[in-house]
């Protein structure tokens, strides 16, 4: 997926320094809908980012009660393209940087 | 409308013909909301009506799902799954649509529609950040989701003679995708904004099963929608069930 990895800044745009503190600094946020199944949830959870069945339930859960949970975090483009999977699975989700 | 059950590497699900025609009516809807062409639409529904048409329920014999079954209706029904993926097509084109379109209906802008915003969410709370995102991948989410409707309407039509939807296994993250969105948008028609809402659809539904809901037109449709929903809410379920036991059986 090229046109992703223009989303970033371009690197001499980016301090050393703060690039190096801010590398793993972006989360993937899945918000609360009245919509998607638990069930759908913890699957898509488990099959697109591979974790454990209690994990996966553990986050939908945090979803469904506290209305968002953090589901992944990295660089920014990683985070990018978490983000534009879970839209494909139907999901809402968010990227923003880590402690925001 | 039966629920999904694994039948060797295929999900299968059996539906009547009425039922076969209001899901695919909603996946073109849909796909149309989403921008897909004339073309396209045609496409869709015209791919196998020619095959099936040839080959009639009473040639593939006993239209049991496993037994006597037919190769060219399994075939089909496989083929109509065949979708690029996500981003897996070069979509020059889109720079071409038409500019009297509103901006955000069909292009990366944010769509003007609250269902179309279900649809193609925004990806930050940071406004730059979210036009951003949208202007790099809306496209090819986009084509995607329109994509994977169409081919729910060209499996419903390779099935119809044998009276089921088939996915393949390693395709069905596409049909549920599908199913979400077609569900996602009729939420959005009914202003399912919360879990309480949503409860309250299916209240809803029990009092006008008891004959006490409102009536007229504006109330008729309103329950064909909630009826829709309710259904196509229970069809995912049992898919993302039989999905979540094959995720079991596969982990160590």
């Amino acid at each position: 997926m090229p046109a992703l990895a223009r989303l970033s800044l371009p690197l001499e745009e980016v301090d050393v320094a703060e690039g190096l503190a801010t590398a793993d600094a972006w989360v993937t946020i899945v918000w609360n809908d009245p919509v998607n199944l638990m069930s759908y949830v913890t699957y898509v959870f488990r099959s697109y980012f591979g974790y454990p069945q209690d994990e996966a339930e553990r986050l939908m859960l945090l979803v469904h009660h506290e209305g968002r949970a953090v589901v992944s975090t990295g660089h920014r483009e990683k985070m990018e393209v978490d983000v534009q999977a879970m839209h494909s699975y139907g999901l809402w989700a968010t990227l923003q940087r880590s402690g925001q | 409308m039966r629920a999904f059950r694994a039948h060797g590497a295929r999900y299968v699900a059996r539906l009547e013909e009425a039922e076969r025609e209001v899901v695919s009516q909603l996946a073109t809807d849909v796909a149309e909301l989403l921008g897909a062409t004339p073309a396209q639409l045609a496409a869709a529904h015209g791919s196998s009506a020619q095959a099936s048409s040839a080959q009639g329920s009473a040639v593939e014999g006993t239209g049991e799902v496993s037994d006597g079954e037919s190769a060219g209706t399994t075939a089909r029904e496989a083929a109509a799954w065949d979708v690029p993926p996500l981003g897996g097509v070069d979509h020059v084109l889109a720079s071409l649509v038409d500019p009297s379109t509103p901006a955000g209906e069909r292009g990366p802008g944010e769509p003007l529609d609250p269902a179309l915003r279900r649809l193609l969410p925004s990806a930050s709370q940071d406004a730059e950040v979210a036009a951003e995102f949208r202007r790099f991948t809306q496209v090819d989410l986009r084509a995607h989701k329109i994509d994977r409707l169409l081919a729910l309407v060209a499996a419903l039509e390779a099935g119809a003679a044998k009276g089921r939807l088939a996915v393949p296994k390693d395709r069905a993250d596409l049909l549920a995708g599908a199913l979400v969105d077609i569900r996602l948008v009729i939420a959005e028609r009914l202003g399912l904004d919360s879990d309480d809402s949503a409860d309250a659809l299916y209240a809803e539904l029990a009092e006008a099963e008891a004959g006490d809901g409102p009536h007229g037109v504006a109330a008729a449709l309103r329950l064909q929608l909630a009826s829709a929903y309710a259904a196509l809410t229970w069809w995912q379920e049992s898919l993302v069930t039989a999905q979540l036991a094959d995720l079991d059986d596969a982990a160590p």
